[in-house]
């Protein structure tokens, strides 16, 4: 009787065992973000749900300045979650910090860190290799190559001259003109760089349209915006100064497209940057150690074209073109 | 089981049987022939008519689907809010599907305010009656926006009607020659042998000779035939048995009449009886017994001739050591050099195990092979396939040549004539059953794939092997290793000091191997495939070689015989072989290639019979010294060094300067040694002169 009863507690123990022990394990994971949960983030949230991850999200969020950020790191460091997913180029380096930095003692520490919407990691030092990022830092880039973007404006019409504009201050943003005049000379075409004055250290929200107008009037045939937080704020004035100014935009991110009159982009859809980094992310929680998993594209973009925009332009693009386009 | 040599009366016999024989083939197979060229022709006619009626309407649904694809993506773009005259780039739209598509000519499109048309731009201009039109509408909120027109051109089609043409005739081609084949044997086997072996045995019994009975020959009317004369051969040795008998109880019982029983015995003493064991008149062995399975092993051999350097191309290429170009002629490379290697072990081994027995072991690597090279992924698998193949090739090729010499030996044939002759049977079942496996296999790998078809040769050589099996006796080709072939390693070297022999090999043999492999093997493939022709149409081209070696080989062996012109034939089909290639740089491809590969048939065809005969002319001590056979022996081994080098060669130069220069290479090379040669021969033969 009495072993009976022992017998069939014994049972009972082992079998709510698993469900104590699968309530201790249920991830932790930390949302570091710009400017709140948007579409990448339920990319993510989906794509661990998919997997069948319950994991518990803490969200951050920085409200699009860096001041806060250090508090935050403070906090994940002693929280010392399973994960933390971070938004942005500006947010990572300002918890990350360098790779090769000396002093790591205002950085997230040895904990696995996902990046999503970050244009160039490599870049910006945030790793020393995209293939192997040896700190524990993975993630996606949300960016097509600059090549690839460049053969999908030459193929909605070909120009011989292009302007662009950029925040100095960015490093992503710089990055992304830098190479763009590296095919320059390559592909015979004329590149007119156009940096958004500072005043106070931070870009002039007001210069914006005027050096629209300046990259008009120099006979530019297109305007290419690269991928920019403070032009992305801009959004609005920038596209509608463009579509006045009759200067087609092309942008290397969804925004200008979808939420302002940008003409054209071939994009990353912030959905599924969010998706793909949860990718990476359902790596790390099954026991890869995140840094050999490599920071990488998608394979195919999105070509976005805002007929609405093409159609006050009246520019339209080729069949072959329309034929892929998703029209916004 | 003995093979009893042929009495006087049983030559006679011979002849007149093979007479019958001769008269009997013809007949069945010329009404074989008919009927089956007659039903051939009746079932390509309805087969083309409905191609025709099936295929046009498809063609026309073909481009019904692309017109209303296009039309589709031409309405969405107006429907996105592009005005219907602000399309952009519609000719380069429609030039990107007529280069996806084929079949379709030009693509218009007809909206108002807007017209744009693209039209394939190589090609004649055509009447309008021979363009289809399928006109589709371009789908608008609306209503149709306009009209998508495209343009179907009908001669892809008749290229195509073309092609299954040429196909259904080489399926005929080769119907008819494997028929004939296939009667040659039957006839031998059902007619012929029966008949010789109750001639055998009927002209045993007429000379009194009642000891041997004959070997059953199976249960059909010559079967039952020679069992009835058995059983009379039987009865009659009962009969002398019974009087022996007889005798001895006269001699017992009545002794008065001992010596009128003595007499009757003495007088049976002119016929032979054998009461105790009859022995057995073994089936006479007949050349159609090696010819059938030689046929069929040939064919199934070559069906893969006409892709191999193809097929090669399509595996995994090796790394590092072998330049690509030389990658492809690697396996035809070592075919040669198996084969070269294997030879001389095959043909102790005939002697040692006998026809049969070399057969059956040949059979054995070459399925193999086969079957193995059907799933290799790498040139290095297929490489070492083809050289177990090339194993197999050897032993049955030997088995066969050695078991036609058994059957000619014993029908009584054995001068240098007769050798003639079964060596042209040789290579007639050869070179035949070469043409037909080419031009299948072709048509073959265009159906099933080259895997396919290298399982189809394993399954035809299982089916000649067989085949043989079954029809070959088991001590054909026995025979003690003479002595005089063992200790020839001195001799090898004398026959290479000789230089008539020499100069045969180096300018005559060896240029001729050389091009056959390398121009035909090698690089008539590759070059047909870069200009587009499909595997079919390949395999047409390369089966040129063999039909016209077909149609020459006779001439030559005339030119030798009765011209006496066998040295000069030699030179001059050297002399054709290289104007030929070298013409076929100059001419576009289209007519020069099919003009050389003929022209190589026509000459190797020409100089086949003409080099045997040559060589004991040229060194008659050393053919009396060492045998005629040893020395074409060492004309063959020589030879392998033209198969061998070939191929790598031909990958070589055509790798490094391209097809046309390769073919014009290999043509200088051939022309370049038959001068030599006939500027050699001329010498020796004016040495000969003075010196006899």
């Amino acid at each position: 009787m009495r072993r009976r009863a022992l017998i069939g507690a014994a049972a009972g123990l082992a079998l709510s065992a698993p469900h104590v022990v699968r309530a201790a394990t249920k991830p932790r994971i930390v949302m570091l973000l710009w400017r709140g949960w948007e579409q990448a983030c339920d990319g993510f949230r989906d794509y661990l749900a998919g997997r069948g991850i319950d994991a518990e999200f803490i969200v951050r969020d920085a409200g699009q300045t860096t001041a806060p950020i250090a508090g935050y790191v403070a906090e994940i460091n002693a929280m010392r979650p399973d994960l933390v997913f971070i938004w942005g180029g500006s947010t990572a380096l300002a918890a990350l910090g360098r790779y090769d930095a000396a002093n790591t003692q205002a950085f997230i520490r040895d904990i696995p860190v996902v990046l999503a919407i970050v244009a160039d990691p490599l870049g910006s030092g945030l790793v020393p290799s995209l293939d192997v990022p040896r700190r524990p830092v993975t993630g996606t880039i949300y960016v097509a190559p600059v090549e690839v973007q460049l053969r999908a404006i030459q193929a909605y019409r070909p120009f011989s001259r292009i302007g662009t504009m950029f925040n100095p201050l960015e490093q992503s943003s710089t990055a992304a003109v830098q190479q763009l005049a590296g095919l320059a000379g390559r592909e015979k075409f004329e590149l007119l760089r156009r940096p958004v004055p500072l005043e106070g250290g931070q870009p002039q929200a007001e210069a914006v349209a005027g050096l629209v107008r300046e990259i008009k009037a120099a006979g530019a045939e297109w305007l290419y915006i690269p991928p920019d937080t403070f032009l992305n704020d801009q959004r609005a004035a920038l596209t509608a100064t463009a579509l006045t100014e009759r200067l087609p935009a092309f942008s290397a991110t969804e925004r200008f497209v979808t939420y302002a009159n940008g003409l054209a982009g071939l994009v990353c859809r912030y959905y599924n940057i969010g998706q793909f980094t949860g990718f990476k992310a359902a790596q790390i929680l099954g026991g890869t150690p995140a840094g050999t998993i490599p920071i990488q594209t998608l394979t195919r973009f999105s070509l976005l074209i805002r007929m609405a925009t093409a159609q006050r332009l009246d520019f339209y693009p080729p069949m072959s073109l329309l034929r892929y386009a998703e029209a916004v | 089981m003995p093979h009893s040599p042929p009495g006087p009366h049983s030559v006679a016999g011979f002849a007149a049987v093979a007479a019958l024989e001769r008269r009997l083939i013809a007949g069945v197979i010329a009404v074989t022939l008919v009927l089956l060229v007659a039903a051939t022709g009746v079932i390509s006619q309805v087969a083309l008519g409905a191609f025709r009626r099936v295929v046009l309407p498809e063609m026309g649904r073909e481009a019904t689907a692309v017109g209303t694809a296009l039309a589709g993506q031409i309405g969405r773009a107006v429907a996105l809010g592009v005005p219907a005259d602000r399309l952009v780039g519609l000719e380069p739209f429609f030039q990107q599907t007529l280069a996806s598509r084929p079949a379709l000519d030009s693509i218009r499109l007809d909206m108002p305010g807007l017209q744009a048309q693209a039209a394939r731009a190589a090609g004649p201009a055509r009447a309008a009656r021979d363009v289809q039109d399928v006109a589709v509408a371009v789908p608008g909120p609306a209503g149709p926006l306009g009209t998508l027109r495209l343009g179907v051109n009908p001669s892809r089609l008749e290229r195509s009607a073309a092609d299954s043409t040429w196909d259904i005739a080489i399926v005929l081609l080769v119907a008819v020659l494997a028929t004939v084949e296939a009667l040659m044997f039957l006839t031998d086997r059902f007619v012929s042998t029966p008949l010789r072996l109750v001639d055998r045995l009927a002209s045993r019994v007429a000379a009194g000779d009642w000891t041997v009975r004959a070997q059953q020959m199976g249960l059909d009317a010559a079967g039952r035939f020679l069992s009835r004369m058995n059983a009379l051969v039987r009865r009659m040795n009962e009969r002398r048995r019974h009087v022996d008998w007889l005798a001895a109880e006269v001699a017992r019982e009545a002794p008065h009449a001992r010596g009128a029983a003595a007499r009757v015995v003495a007088g049976l003493a002119a016929m032979r009886f054998a009461p105790a064991a009859l022995g057995v008149e073994a089936i006479p062995r007949s050349v159609a017994i090696a010819r059938a399975p030689l046929f069929l092993y040939v064919f199934a051999e070559q069906l893969s001739t006409s892709f191999i350097p193809l097929f090669a191309k399509t595996l995994a290429q090796p790394r590092g050591w072998v330049p690509a170009t030389l990658a492809v002629s690697l396996p035809i490379t070592a075919f040669a050099g198996v084969i070269a290697l294997a030879s001389p072990f095959g043909a102790r081994l005939a002697g040692r195990l006998g026809t049969r027995g070399v057969l059956a072991l040949g059979v054995v690597p070459a399925i193999l092979g086969y079957a193995m090279t059907a799933q290799a992924q790498s040139v290095e698998a297929f490489t070492l396939w083809r050289a177990v193949t090339a194993v197999g090739y050897a032993l049955i090729t030997i088995a066969c040549q050695s078991y036609l010499v058994a059957a000619s030996e014993e029908a009584g044939v054995a001068s240098s004539g007769g050798r003639g002759r079964t060596m042209a049977v040789f290579v007639y079942a050869a070179m035949t059953g070469a043409l037909c496996g080419t031009a299948i296999g072709a048509v073959l790998a265009d159906r099933i794939g080259f895997r396919g078809t290298f399982i189809a040769s394993a399954a035809l050589t299982a089916c000649a092997g067989l085949l043989a099996w079954q029809t070959m006796d088991r001590g054909a080709g026995r025979r003690a290793v003479r002595p005089s072939v063992s200790a020839a390693a001195g001799a090898r070297g004398i026959a290479w000091r000789n230089p008539g022999f020499v100069a045969l090999v180096l300018l005559g043999a060896v240029p001729a191997k050389l091009v056959l492999s390398g121009f035909i093997f090698t690089i008539a493939p590759l070059f047909l495939q870069s200009l587009g022709d499909s595997q079919p149409e390949i395999g047409r081209q390369v089966m040129l070689y063999a039909g016209t070696m077909l149609l020459t080989i006779r001439l030559g062996a005339f030119a030798a015989d009765r011209l006496g012109a066998a040295l000069h034939s030699i030179g001059f089909a050297g002399v054709a072989t290289g104007v030929g290639l070298l013409l076929a740089t100059v001419l576009p491809p289209g007519l020069g290639l099919p003009l050389a590969i003929a022209a190589v048939g026509l000459s190797q065809g020409l100089a086949s019979a003409p080099m045997l005969a040559v060589v004991p002319e040229l060194c008659p001590e050393l053919a009396a010294r060492l045998g005629v056979a040893t020395l074409y022996g060492y004309l063959r081994l020589a030879e392998r060094i033209g198969s061998i080098v070939g191929p790598a060669l031909a990958a070589l130069l055509a790798g490094l300067f391209g097809f046309t220069a390769a073919i014009g290479a290999i043509g200088a090379v051939s022309l370049v040694t038959a001068i030599g040669y006939w500027a050699a021969s001329a010498l020796i033969e004016r040495r000969l002169a003075a010196g006899a």
